[in-house]
Formats: C-alpha cells, structure tokens, sequence
C-alpha cells in the first residue's frame, strides 16, 4: 500500500504546470549573456517565465529530432537556417507567414533581404531571422596593418613574413571542410544542384575551385598541414598566423593578449569575388508547441530592434536588422556585413544533407590524397547520385 | 494445507486477478481514447462542413488545381478537448498544397483569409493544432489524412504499445512470483480468465469501431484502428499463452519455491535488480525492438527484419566497400586480436619485471604504469590524436629527428589503424598488468624453490609454474578486455575519425554513423548493435564453453 501511494505521489509530481515558454540555443559567451539579458527583459515586462536551455550546437539537430514528435521539444528555438527543408518535409516547424510577412510587414522590411529569403521553403516563411554568420579574413596585427586587396597581395606578404620567421605561417583555413571552402567554390561559379535534383559539382567551375584550393594549400607553401579548428586557434594565438579564413565564432577562441583586425576576404583575382557560405539564425517555433501565442509573441519582441540593438552591441552579434550597420562604428561588425554583401546564402533544402559529407571527402582527397580532382568529383558525384535515387 | 493458509491464498488470488484485470485495461486504454476519438468527429462534422464551405468562399480559389494530387471530398475539422478558448483548428499545409498559390505573399494572402475566417467564427483559432483532415486521391486510390500529431501517435506508432506489452508482462510475472502460491489450480484458472477478457475486450472494440455511418474516410482511419487493435490483440494472446505454458511449468514451480523461501534475501538485492532493469536490460530491448522499425524524423514503421538483411546481404556488401558490414566486421576482428596480443604480452612482461624480488622504486613504477589507464580515455585519444598530426605532432617530429619523413597519418588506411592501435595499446596494458601482477603474487614460492631443487631453468619455471598458475586469473581479464576492445568508441571516433572514407571503422562507430552522421536511421543503426550484440554473446558462450571443458580435463 506505501508503495503504492508513493507511486501515486511520483506520478502527480510530475503534472505541476506553470505559465513558461522554453527556448533552446547553442549560443555561448557574449552572445549567450545578451539572450539571457533579453529574455530577463522580457520576463519582467510581461510575467511569464523564459526557460533558456543551451544546448550544443552539434546536438542540436538530434536532439530535435528526437524530442519534437515526443511533445518534448521547445517551444521557441534559435538555429541556423540550414536545416529547414528537413524539419519542414517532417512537419516539425511552424509557418510563420500569417504572424509576420502580412500583417506585420514593416516589421520584416527592416531585416536583409537574404536573410529572410534564407528562412523560406517552399514559398513559406519558417523562420524570423536574427542575425547571420559569414566567414571573413582574421589578421594579425603584429605583422600588418592594413589587410591585403587581393590573394596575390596575400600569398606576398605571407611569403616576405615567412622569410623572416621560419615558424610563421601565412594563411590558415579548415581547406578540407567544405563551409569554408564555399569562398572559393561560389566564387568561381561553382553550383551543387538544381531544383531538379540534377548535381552539378563536377563542372569546370567546382574543380577550378579545387584548383585553387589545392594551388593554395601544396603550392604556395604558406598554409600549414592538415588544418583543423584547433590547429587554427593554436598557431593565431601564438603568434604564428597572419590570416585566418574564418566565421565570427572565432573571436571567442583568440587570445586577448593578440591584436587583431577583420576585414571581408581579398579578391581571388580581378573576376573572382570571394562569395563564402552565409549561414542565417532564425528564431523558429515548434509544431506541436501547446504555447504558440505566447511564443509568437516572444520572438516578435526577440527579433525586434530593441532586442537587436541589444544583441548586437553586448553580443557583439551580427543581426539581421539592416537598419542597425548605418551608425555602428564597430570596425569587426562592419566588416562582417560587408563581407555579407558577397556571399552565399546556405541553401536550406532538404538536399544539402547528402552534399556535405561527400565534398569534404573529395576536398580531403584531392588536398591531402593525392587523387585527382576529376576522380575524386565524379566519384562523389555518383556517391550523391545513388543517395538521391532512394 | 491449514484452513487460514488457504484463505490467504484465495485472497491473494483474487486480488491479482484484479490486478491484472486493470493492466490490460490499461494496455488497451489507448484504443478506448482512439474510440472516444472517432465519435468526436462524427459529432462535429456537420459543423466543419459549414466551415470549410465558408472558407472556401472567403479564398475563391479554394479549388483543387493539381487533379494528380488530391481532389476534396470532404475536410474533417476535430475538436480539441484541451482548450476550450480555441475548440476549431484546421490544417493550413494542406490548403496551401491545394490552393496552388504561387508566392510567399499570396499565400500570405490566404492565410489572412483563413484566419479572418476564424475570426469571425469564434469557436476557431490559429492556435494549438488539434485538427483531423482527410481526403481522397483518386489517382493513387489511396486515402490520406492528416491527423494532429496526438492521434498521428495513436495511428502510427508501434514501439510505446509494444512497451506498455512489455512493461505489462513484466509485471504479471513479478506479482505471480511475489503472490500467487504454488497451486497450480489457481494459476490456470487465472490464465483462462486473463485469455476470456482479452477476447472479450477484442470483440467489444471491433464492435464500438463498426460505425454505422458509412463514410470512406473515416473507414480507413478506422481499419488502421483495426488493425493496430488486431496486432495488438495477437501480441498480448502470444504473451498470454507463454504466459501459462511458464505457469504450468516445472521451472515456474521452482523459482516460486526458492522466492518464497528466500524472501529477505530477495527483497534486499530489488532495489539494485530494479536498477540494472531500468539501466541496462531496458536500453537494451528497447534497441532490440528499435531494430525492428524504420526510423524517419520520429516516425516509426514496422519493417521485421529489413534492417538485418540490409546490413547482412544488402546492397553496401562488397568486401571492399569501408561502409560494408563484413569489411568493417573484419577490420574489427582484427583490431581486437592484434590488441589484445599487446596488451597481454607487454602487460604481462611489466609485472614480471616488477614482481622481481629486491626491486628498487617498486610503487613508483607500478604507479607510472597505472596512469594511461588511470586518465580518462577519450582525453588520451584526443592528445594522442594531435600527437599523430602531420606538421605539428611529436611523432612526426621524433621521426624527423631519427631522419625519416613525416608520414600523414590519417589518409592511408593501415597508417590510420596503426595509429588507433598504438594508442590503444598504451590505454590497454595496464589492466592486463595489474590483473597479471595480483595473480603472480598469489602463486606460492614454494613452487618456485623446488622447481629451483630440480635444476629447472627461469624459462622452465615460467613455463611449467607461472604461466599455467596465470591462466586461471586471466582468462576472464582476457574476455573482459576483448569485450571492451571490441566495442572501443573513444579512441577510434577521436583518434582516426574512421579516416580515410571510414575505413578504418569498427562496428560500434559505424553503428554511431548510421544513427548520428548519416541521415538518423535509427532502426538500422540498432540493428547494427543488435549484431554486435549478437556476436559478442556468441564468443562469450563459445569461450565459456572451452574454458569450462578445459578446467574439468584438469
């Protein structure tokens, strides 16, 4: 009978219900101190609780995944806009166009056009946009000054620097990912597909942009080997890069003891502008949330200019809100807008899950393989090919 | 039997038919609420007609464009209990399909009109979705429906039943172990009663489910009703007749016995019993059950043994395919036996030198023997991991110093395992040592002094006193540690990553990729560990049985 009771017990703890939205991110640091600060804002003005749950970005999918359909997930969540086909094919995501494109139409006209453009699938808007992640060119002030024009300029000076200091490196960027080597990719006028599901990543354009990349990497000989995020992070902070190719995440991991600038990516050569992978955050609100009206309503407040201003001068985060870049002094957020005028939107179709593996395999084989670049594209390309047929 | 013993029986029968009486109540609990359900429909649907006509006006363009798509018959609007500031709801994805509008703004448009709609009839908002929608195509001849996502879980999902099945069962057995004595009258009694509620209880839902308005769409929502019901129904029956036949068994009567003669003892190791239930033997089935389902964006579809045979003669079995399961089985194979082959060699040759007697330092050794395994291991692999880079890692460094060139690690296959193996091997050995070290100092010296009388030599004595004074105490050290190299996550996720093209992958971190890195197929990626499960326990009883023979020879 006790047991019985405590059973009983257990089972009524579980049903206390209060007034709250949950919120997941994966914001860390400054960016993480100004949401917290929002939401605390937000809860004093309007008396209902903000639960924030950072959770780790490379779990953040999953965990989605998983939760959603089980009625666990959050009611409103921060993310970036890549995965929308999928979550929108699999109905995890509400359409937001109602809430915002028609009636509050002012309201969306302050964001960039990519940026919003990047939250719609399928002629629907999943998402209201808060702010967008470029990478941009990281350079030690130490050795120069003023950032160079153009990758010629770039791979000179690297080279004078070099001379000098036999433990220097030039340029350092993660060359066997593919996010990073969408600068180059876009540039040269490579496309991944069409909306046919027709793939294109063995066009003369895509392997001229491994050209390149490869040219960069073996032949130059001023970018380090078999680069990863923690390579980067380890030689910039001792004093042993000039130049990082990069997203503004990177700032949190430099030291403070290192001076350094940021300045959009230099001109490939006089046609080619750089054009890396832009990827655009959103605020997104789950299907099956019981509390929509209340989290509407919140991320109104979370993507308005308030909210922006906020973010963007103790988050130090580069927001949607276009408006915002006309009085800023700040010499880092203006380069990470300029650097959005030339950039890809990361496409949010459901297609992109079968591209990304694959690329940064054949990245891998042609830098540190050895395999042709024809070889190594086509055999990626069939491998995409017999994903997409199933 | 005295008469008050029997009394307390009766009354414990009793009340564990009661008991068990209410738990297929609730085991079926979820196809009353699916019954309660369709009547709501039924009840509201000439409201929702009247709605869809309105709304239908509102957007004029509310005809079916696409004919290959769906033509309407009819639009089911369900009402939603919760909530009663917002009874209506309907499903905008589907309209937006219909209506075929074109751009972000006009169907903006529309849903201005939809929701203008709903403004003016109160009994609907745009919040919280509780709707049914069903149509037909024609082309296809199938019948779609949307369904809110808390009677999609009634329809769709097979693995919560089969839990409340499994959870269930459980819990009969326990309660007939704890209160049903053995009288074997009494238990078949209560088998038969269990079996006639059941079948009762299968017609009375097939009876409430055969509406008597006859409409197509509500049919189909009904024979998927039907049979879930039915599978269901067969399940439970299976259990049921398992059930008895445990009943009437000799076993049962047994492990009845010793329960109730051992009551004490039983009732102290429940909370720890309770606890490897919950921890390891329910991850474990449900992943056995998860093998079984085809796992899309948490939709669950029951598929028997497609994810088996996929895996065992599917497409990716070329021997010479790095995501095939024989090559990756064969890289794990090896992987375990060259391990295992260091570890014990190298521990083994460690606490020999370190059981010498009149060994200087002894604890400072063993001490730094003990460390690698001391370390937590994925911090091990991750410095071993950059320790094995290409430009900036000490081995490459060292190998330059000796005047070779510095070897890429990771884009050759068997540079890549050497480099899993040798860190491995480091995190490896010390168990193998301190096992080997305990056992050699439980070896009496006598042994030793008169091998020593006889003029044996050290060779000799190692092997006709040590060794065979050894096998006893490492032959479960042997086990453990090919069990755990087997599965060894860490250090092949950070150190090689299954570089190059997952080559160098074992089975367990290519379950992980098919669950985590490639698309979320679950199913698959369970019945992968099912296998390795499989394999595993295979090695365990065939060693078991060798081990055991070997020691009664002796």
């Amino acid at each position: 009978m006790k047991i019985l009771i405590l059973i009983l017990f257990m089972f009524s703890a579980v049903n206390i219900f209060s007034k709250s939205i949950t919120l997941w991110h994966a914001y860390r640091g400054k960016e993480r101190k100004a949401l917290e600060k929002i939401a605390k804002n937000y809860e004093q003005e309007n008396k209902i609780k903000i639960n924030l749950l950072a959770i780790p970005y490379d779990a953040f999918d999953k965990k989605l995944t998983a939760s959603i359909p089980r009625m666990q997930g959050p009611d409103v969540f921060i993310f970036a806009n890549d995965k929308i086909g999928n979550w929108a094919e699999s109905g995890l995501i509400e359409t937001l166009n109602y809430y915002f494109y028609n009636k509050k139409r002012l309201f969306l006209t302050l964001m960039f056009d990519t940026s919003i453009k990047a939250m719609v699938y399928k002629k629907k808007l999943y998402a209201i946009p808060l702010a967008f992640k470029v990478p941009v060119l990281f350079y030690n002030k130490k050795y120069i000054d003023t950032p160079p024009e153009s990758f010629d300029e770039l791979i000179k000076i690297s080279k004078q620097k070099m001379n000098k200091d036999k433990k220097l490196f030039g340029l350092g960027y993660e060359n066997t990912n593919f996010f990073f080597h969408s600068f180059l990719y876009f540039s040269f006028g490579g496309k991944l597909f069409t909306d046919n599901k027709k793939v294109l990543i063995n066009s003369q354009e895509a392997k001229n942009s491994f050209k390149y990349a490869k040219y960069l990497a073996l032949e130059t000989k001023i970018m380090p080997e078999e680069i990863t995020s923690a390579v980067l992070t380890t030689l910039f902070n001792k004093n042993q890069l000039i130049f990082v190719i990069n997203g503004p995440w990177f700032s949190a991991e430099i030291k403070k003891s290192i001076d350094y600038g940021v300045a959009p990516i230099p001109m490939i050569d006089e046609q080619h502008k750089p054009k890396p992978y832009m990827s655009n955050e959103g605020a997104f609100i789950n299907k099956y949330s019981s509390k929509k009206y209340e989290a509407i309503k919140f991320i109104k407040y979370l993507t308005g200019i308030e909210s922006a201003k906020l973010r963007m001068k103790e988050g130090g985060q580069s927001v949607s809100v276009s408006s915002l870049y006309n009085h800023i002094n700040d010499e880092k957020l203006k380069a990470f807008n300029l650097q959005a005028q030339s950039s890809e939107p990361i496409s949010n179709s459901s297609l992109m899950n079968y591209f990304w593996a694959p690329m940064t395999q054949s990245l891998k084989k042609v830098i540190e393989q050895n395999v042709s670049i024809d070889k190594a594209l086509n055999s990626a390309k069939l491998k995409i090919e017999k994903l997409l047929s199933k | 039997m005295d008469k008050g013993r029997k009394k307390i029986n009766i009354s414990y029968f009793i009340l564990f038919t009661v008991f068990i009486l209410i738990l297929e109540a609730l085991l079926y609990s979820k196809t009353i609420k699916m019954n309660s359900l369709n009547e709501n429909l039924f009840s509201i649907k000439t409201k929702s007609n009247k709605l869809f006509q309105e709304l239908s006006v509102k957007t004029q363009n509310f005809a079916p464009l696409q004919k290959d798509i769906m033509p309407i018959q009819d639009i089911f609007i369900f009402k939603q209990k919760q909530d009663k500031r917002y009874p209506f709801i309907y499903n905008r994805d589907l309209i937006y399909s219909l209506t075929n509008k074109k751009t972000l703004e006009e169907n903006s448009l529309l849903d201005k009109a939809i929701y203008d709609a709903c403004d003016n009839n109160k009994d609907i908002s745009p919040f919280n979705e509780r709707y049914i929608i069903a149509y037909n195509n024609e082309k296809s001849g199938k019948c779609y429906s949307f369904i809110s996502s808390k009677i999609d879980k009634l329809l769709n999902s097979g693995l919560p039943q089969i839990w409340y099945l499994l959870i269930g069962v459980i819990l009969i057995i326990l309660v007939s172990f704890v209160f049903i004595p053995k009288n074997n009258k009494n238990r078949v009694i209560l088998s038969v009663i269990t079996i006639l509620y059941n079948i009762f209880f299968y017609i009375y839902s097939l009876i409430i489910l055969r509406n008597p308005q006859n409409i197509k769409e509500i049919d189909k929502i009904i024979s998927i009703t039907k049979s879930n019901l039915t599978q269901t129904f067969i399940i439970i029956m299976i259990l049921n007749l398992l059930f008895v036949a445990f009943y009437i068994s000799k076993l049962n009567q047994k492990l009845t016995d010793t329960l109730i003669k051992y009551k004490t003892p039983y009732l102290y190791i429940l909370p720890g019993g309770l606890g490897i239930a919950l921890l390891s033997f329910a991850p474990l089935f449900s992943g056995i059950i998860l093998s079984f389902f085809k796992v899309k964006y948490g939709n669950y579809s029951f598929t028997w043994f497609e994810n088996y045979t996929d895996i065992l003669i599917g497409g990716l079995n070329n021997i010479a395919n790095p995501e095939g399961f024989y090559y990756t089985f064969f890289i794990t194979v090896i992987w375990t036996a060259v391990n295992i082959f260091f570890h014990l060699s190298i521990g083994m040759v460690i606490a020999l030198v370190l059981n010498k007697k009149g060994l200087k330092f002894k604890k400072i050794y063993s001490i730094i023997f003990i460390i690698p395994w001391a370390i937590p291991n994925y911090i091990t692999a991750l410095i071993w991991k950059s320790m094995f880079h290409k430009q900036f890692g000490s081995i490459n460094n060292f190998l330059v110093y000796l005047g070779f060139d510095r070897i890429s690690w990771f884009t050759d296959t068997t540079t890549a395992f050497l480099a899993n193996l040798f860190t491995n091997i480091w995190l490896g050995f010390p168990f193998m040592m301190v096992m080997t070290l305990g056992a050699l100092q439980s070896i009496p010296t006598h042994l030793y002094d008169a091998a020593v009388m006889d003029g044996a030599t050290k060779w000799q004595q190692f092997k006709y006193i040590t060794l065979p004074m050894l096998k006893p105490a490492l032959l479960p050290s042997v086990i453990l540690g090919i069990i755990w190299t087997f599965n060894m996550f860490n250090v092949i996720y950070l150190v090689s990553g299954g570089e190059p093209n997952s080559s160098t992958d074992i089975l367990i971190t290519e379950a992980y990729r098919w669950a985590f890195e490639r698309n979320g197929r679950y199913g698959y990626s369970a019945a992968y560990a099912t296998i390795i499960f499989i394999v595993l326990y295979l090695y365990n009883y065939v060693t078991g049985k060798i081990s055991g023979k070997g020691e009664e020879d002796e």
